[in-house]
């Protein structure tokens, strides 16, 4: 009796183990090969998170998510190493996981601690990754399915930066972990050992420039060979940076009352411009100036090459949106949607006869170089705007929100409103040809989506619970309603 | 390739044909035109996938 006990009890666990095997097979995983008693624990251990089968999973088109508790990703620049981790302190999904996309396979490589979200790619693929609680302290090294912990103590290691030549310095975000680390794949060394929360940006020539994020860490300093030196001394919060094409950095204070633009080169810091503090929204662009602006009442356009600053133009603030053309044209909205600019060889000009209220931010070139400039406010007579050769015109009054625009391919340009919100403003379907515009069609307010087809532009609006929905076709200046649901 | 702008809000917005994008700005065809949409004050652009529902 006993013999045939232990015989059912092993015929019983060959069959088991089978059927562990086609579970295997059917998640389309890797049946394990040299050492199959470990490799089988990863497996079960991974498959007790999916909720996929992962032989139907279109990798290519992204990772898949829903394993339990895992529930954020970092893909690796070389498309093949994936990482999970959970932002949450779910027990059975701490630590960090490595998914191989060619091999379908995952792994625990790291096992305590949750929300290790701060990943840092080197230019050499090793990754460093720091976590956002108590409890994923330290910072690890990871290469592959392989993760070492280089330094064991501390968090929010999320200040990253690689200078030109290789070496890795981080800081931490937080107060209680002070100074700067010099990192290597074996191990993280503290190099410099006062205040906290530094940022980073490389120069050339292996500098590295920092100043830190809080009123409590003097100055910037100049990091080059694993030496770290104050270059300026003067106040704090310099946070604002910038590093132009060819290597200089540029440096703003985010502290009030501290005035000025700093400029960083081979170790040395000079303050270049003394007024007004706050420079940043920067944007260089294709002749190497870098222009930058405030948020501080008209405080205009600083343009700045070779550290040569050059105020361009003094009215209005907050210029964060760049538009470059292909010539060099730039033109240049505002945050506060108050002023315009545009600047043509270095030289800066105010915009006029335009409306830059309502979020201008939508800008459409025509293929013969027309430029529009649309809206996404809603609600109110904002219009449109043509610009050439940095001179502005309101060409429709009524209206907001035009920015469906659409150029059909025989060169038919049109636009449609977009206002979601109120009928009680112009609408419809305008014909658009150089500075004047025609409407061709007077209702529906939310057209959304395009297609071109038999010499035909279709313009349908989105559909809406709330709002009728409509197909127009057009075709030249003629606008036919082909679908109306009301 | 299809992104979303993120809104300050938390609402989203789609927009297709994007062949440039970084998060504070996309590039997009609309015919032959080409459409350029700088994201606002809280607003960022992303890749869209799968858990982004279409608007």
């Amino acid at each position: 009796m006993a013999v045939n006990t232990l015989s059912k009890n092993i015929n019983q666990a060959v069959s088991d183990f089978h059927a562990i095997k086609d579970k295997i097979v059917e998640k389309g995983l890797k049946i394990p090969e040299n050492t199959p008693t470990s490799g089988y624990a990863d497996l079960i251990g991974y498959m007790d998170y999916d909720t996929k089968n992962w032989n139907n999973v279109d990798f290519s088109k992204g990772i898949p998510t829903g394993a339990k508790g895992l529930d954020s990703v970092y893909e690796h620049s070389n498309g093949i190493d994936v990482y999970f981790y959970t932002i949450n302190n779910f027990p059975d999904a701490q630590g960090l996981w490595h998914m191989n996309k060619q091999e379908k396979i995952i792994r625990r490589i790291y096992s305590t601690g949750y929300y290790w979200s701060t990943f840092f790619e080197t230019s050499n693929g090793t990754l460093y990754v720091s976590g956002k609680v108590s409890a994923a302290q330290g910072i690890l090294c990871v290469k592959g399915n392989t993760a070492t912990l280089i330094y064991d103590s501390g968090n929010y290691w999320v200040n990253v930066v690689e200078d030109t030549v290789g070496n890795i310095y981080c800081a931490s975000t937080l107060s209680t972990q002070l100074g700067i680390l010099k990192l290597t794949e074996t191990a993280g060394t503290q190099i410099f050992a006062e205040g906290y929360a530094w940022k980073f940006i490389a120069g050339i020539n292996g500098y590295v420039y920092s100043g830190a994020d809080n009123t409590s860490s003097l100055g910037v300093l100049s990091l080059k060979d694993d030496v770290v030196t104050r270059i300026y001394t003067e106040t704090r919060n310099w946070i604002n940076m910038y590093a132009a094409k060819n290597g200089d950095v540029y440096m703003s204070s985010n502290l009030s009352g501290t005035n000025g633009l700093l400029y960083l080169k081979n170790g040395t810091a000079t303050k270049i411009y003394s007024s007004t503090p706050h420079w940043r929204y920067f944007y260089e662009n294709k002749d190497g100036y870098v222009y930058m602006a405030t948020s501080s009442a008209n405080t205009g356009i600083l343009s700045v090459r070779n550290g040569i600053a050059t105020k361009i133009i003094s009215t209005g603030d907050d210029y964060q949106y760049y538009y470059e053309r292909e010539n060099g044209e730039i033109y240049v909205t505002s945050s506060d949607v108050s002023t315009m600019v545009y600047i043509k060889n270095n030289i800066a000009y105010a915009v006029s006869n335009i409306s830059t209220s309502g979020y201008f931010r939508y800008f459409f070139e025509t293929s013969n170089g027309d430029i529009y400039l649309g809206n996404s406010s809603t609600g109110l007579n904002y219009g449109l705007n043509y610009l050439k050769d940095g001179v502005g015109e309101k060409i429709f009054t009524e209206g907001s929100a035009w920015r469906a625009f659409y150029e059909s391919e025989n060169g038919d340009v049109y636009v449609g409103t977009t206002n979601s919100s109120s009928i009680s403003y112009g609408c419809g379907i305008l014909k658009l040809d150089g500075n004047t515009a025609m409407q061709i069609h007077n209702t529906g307010f939310y057209w959304y989506y395009h297609i071109e087809k038999d010499g035909y532009v279709y313009f349908m609006t989105k559909a809406s619970a709330d709002k009728n929905n409509y197909i127009v076709r057009v075709s030249g200046s003629n606008a036919e309603e082909i679908f109306l649901k009301i | 390739m299809k992104v979303i702008l993120v809104k300050a809000d938390g609402s989203k917005e789609e927009y297709d044909n994007v062949i440039k994008f970084n998060s504070k700005k996309i590039v997009c065809n609309a015919g032959r035109g080409i459409m350029t949409i700088f994201a606002g004050n809280g607003e960022y652009y992303k890749i869209k996938n799968e858990e982004d529902s279409n608007e």
